[in-house]
């Protein structure tokens, strides 16, 4: 897995059904939980993700997307470092878990 | 060493006797240090820019003329090497010259177009002088003239100016972009050189 500093944060996607017209001017949006995107970011590791992190790839893998590049830098002991993304699978929760 | 020494630049040590009036050098490792406190050094990049006087051998020029010229570089970066950081300077293209009015025979350009070139201004009286001139457009351009002489090759290759190789850091590979030669009766022409430089062989270190 990738390593060195790195930050979540949780990118939520919300499930509803399409605009239903309820009056001249009124909508009612319905709705469905939350899809939890679960977003770690990396601004400098040594290593970057395999394949078997993948969703994708194998059994185990626990993430959907992952992006990846070299930064244009090398440590004092000249080792490569990249920054990056991963996203994790999306968790079903309530919609309640939404901010504002 | 002490963080500056102060210094006459009429005894300028390093280009002293190459008739260089300005010489500018500024040399940067870019460094960055990640949130986690983790020290990243990236190229390590400089420019120098010198002004000189270039005298005209015999010849006898009577127009005053300039000529310019750019060098076009794209800089790739490759850190997979040996735990060294390299920048590569790989030719943009031809170089872009220019000639306005005379030039010294010292300069020698591949011309492809010609056209007229004058800026005419009363502002000063109606007598103001003003001149007409030609302007070339061309390339493969050379310089065999002082201070320093430009090959043709200058566009695809780094220069090796021995004169420079104390002031610049060790291991530097020195690439011209910009040269310019002005010439204004009956002063000295002059000449203006940027370079572009890099250098691999360098320590990250507070002191220097």
């Amino acid at each position: 897995m990738p390593d060195g500093n790195h930050y979540v944060t949780h990118n939520y996607k919300l499930r509803s059904s399409g605009l239903m017209p309820i009056g001249p001017g009124q909508f009612l949006n319905q709705t469905f939980g939350v899809d939890d995107y679960e977003i770690t970011t990396y601004e400098a590791s040594f290593t970057i993700s395999k394949s078997d992190d993948m969703a994708g790839a194998s059994y185990n893998g626990q993430y959907v997307l992952a992006s990846w590049q070299r930064l244009p830098y090398l440590t004092l002991d000249g080792r490569q470092v990249f920054s990056g993304n991963m996203t994790k699978k999306p968790l079903f929760r309530d919609e309640s878990l939404i901010p504002g | 060493m002490a963080d500056c020494v102060c210094q006459v630049a009429g005894s300028f040590p390093y280009l002293k006797d190459m008739g260089i009036i300005t010489a500018a050098l500024r040399t940067n490792v870019n460094v960055t240090v990640t949130n986690g406190g983790l020290v990243l050094a990236g190229p390590a990049l400089g420019d120098l820019s010198i002004s000189g006087y270039a005298p005209l051998n015999s010849e006898v020029i009577t127009c005053p003329g300039n000529v310019s010229v750019n060098y076009n570089w794209v800089q790739l970066y490759d850190c997979d090497t040996d735990g060294k950081f390299t920048v590569y300077f790989v030719p943009g293209g031809h170089e872009k010259a220019a000639i306005e009015g005379t030039a010294t025979e010292q300069i020698s350009l591949e011309k492809i177009s010609c056209y007229r070139s004058f800026n005419a201004s009363a502002a000063n009286g109606p007598a103001t002088y003003y001149l007409d001139t030609a302007h070339y457009d061309g390339y493969e351009f050379s310089y065999s003239g002082n201070p320093i002489s430009i090959p043709k090759d200058a566009r695809y290759n780094n220069m090796e100016i021995s004169a420079l190789s104390e002031i610049l850091p060790l291991g530097s590979k020195l690439y011209l972009s910009n040269f310019s030669w002005s010439y204004t009766p009956p002063n000295i022409p002059i000449v203006n050189y940027s370079f572009l430089f890099t250098y691999d062989d360098y320590t990250v270190s507070a002191t220097c």
